[in-house]
């Protein structure tokens, strides 16, 4: 089974609440963390290891000068500007390719070569006998995010049971890190602005038809924005977290919060199984 | 020769576009016959690499200079590498009148 911790907003809480989640479900049986947010990842930061190292290529169109008779087949194919076919010569710009292979496949002359461009890294880890860390590492400088999150889920497709930190936002990362998953918990703060993305996230899911909960985050009692809002949508709230230091300290500190407290560890288990009931019953 | 002009409407007397890749149209005049085409630029809604791609439908309609306000880092790579001369214009005024401008002084790449 696969679930998401993602949250529409950036810094409401995926992390502290995917670390926290990771181990105390680790406890009761083997899981896999897989952070997704390739840009930044950070769950590594709460669980220290030496990792193995596996490298993330994408495919590239390189072109033969001496074969290439400039008809411009590709250039009128690929839709996202990657290659320009000029009188006398083909410009390729690889920020711009999305690895589609379609330029191979209507190239008359066969004046394209498949070649690989390093795109990044996937690294894993096994911290115990029953919690595996897998990490996607964008190459820095580059774009082409999916690719690596990707690898990580094709890395992590057949564990058992996946909890997958979502990269922030609601664009391709995020639909790359969702698709076809059994659910997604979002977690949002007491904002409008945790309001205002997560709405656009719940959005997206519902075209993706991926089921949602909501966990609300740094809570004080006044939660009734988000509450109304999820009872609109039909959203579950499986969580309150509040806004209590020694977990933010805890977590500054690149603690778990749930290592150290056995309350806290009580409350991450309870949402630990209200997410797998959820999610059985949903899929 | 054809000179090129990014423009935001189907004639001649439209303002000029202040972006290249996304242009609404592309005015093609003719220095030799004296005459002007006004056509949709094919890539204007694309999602991404529009700069390229409108650099290779001009070069597609045989343009040799671009009058332009600004270029991106794309578009400018694939205009060099074409070989079309860029002039940069000010925006703010009609197709016909940028064209007029280049025409009474070929020679100012302002």
């Amino acid at each position: 089974m696969q679930i998401v911790i993602a949250s529409g907003k950036g810094g409401t809480g995926k992390t502290t609440v995917s670390s926290n989640l990771g181990y105390v479900m680790s406890q009761s049986g083997p899981i896999t963390l897989a952070d997704c947010d390739v840009e930044e990842p950070n769950l590594g930061i709460f669980f220290p290891c030496v990792p193995e190292t596996h490298p993330v290529h994408v495919i590239i169109p390189k072109v033969h000068e001496s074969q290439c008779m400039h008809c411009g087949a590709c250039g009128e194919f690929c839709r996202f500007g990657a290659l320009t076919v000029l009188k006398d010569r083909v410009l390729f710009f690889p920020q711009l390719c999305h690895s589609c292979g379609g330029c191979f496949r209507v190239c008359p002359h066969e004046a394209l070569e498949e070649n690989p461009a390093y795109v990044g890294e996937v690294q894993t880890c096994h911290l115990s006998d029953s919690l595996t860390l897998v990490s996607g590492k964008l190459k820095e400088g580059d774009v082409r995010t999916t690719a690596v999150i990707r690898r990580v889920r094709e890395m992590t497709g057949t564990d058992p049971l996946v909890l997958l930190d979502s990269p922030p936002g609601t664009a391709c990362p995020f639909i790359e890190t969702v698709d076809d998953v059994s659910l997604c918990v979002l977690v949002t703060e007491p904002t409008p602005f945790g309001l205002h993305d997560l709405s656009v996230a719940v959005n997206v899911l519902e075209v993706l038809h991926i089921p949602a909960a909501v966990v609300i985050n740094r809570s004080e009692g006044n939660d009734e924005l988000i509450e109304e809002y999820c009872a609109t949508r039909g959203l579950p709230v499986l969580m309150k977290i509040p806004l209590d230091f020694p977990l933010l300290t805890a977590q500054n500190n690149g603690d778990l919060i749930s290592r150290m407290d056995p309350a806290w560890f009580e409350r991450f288990k309870e949402l630990g199984e209200k997410i797998l009931a959820y999610a059985g019953g949903a899929s | 020769m054809i000179v090129c002009v990014p423009s935001r409407g189907l004639t001649v007397d439209s303002q000029m576009d202040d972006r290249f890749g996304r242009a609404a149209y592309f005015a093609f005049f003719d220095t030799d016959s004296d005459s002007v085409r006004v056509e949709l630029n094919p890539h204007a809604g694309g999602s991404g690499g529009v700069g390229p791609m409108a650099a290779q439908f001009l070069v597609k309609n045989n343009v040799q200079i671009l009058i332009a306000p600004r270029l991106g880092g794309n578009a400018d790579e694939a205009l060099k590498a074409s070989g079309i001369t860029v002039i940069m214009q000010n925006p703010d005024v009609t197709v016909q009148a940028a064209y007029n401008a280049w025409k009474a002084n070929p020679e100012n790449a302002s």
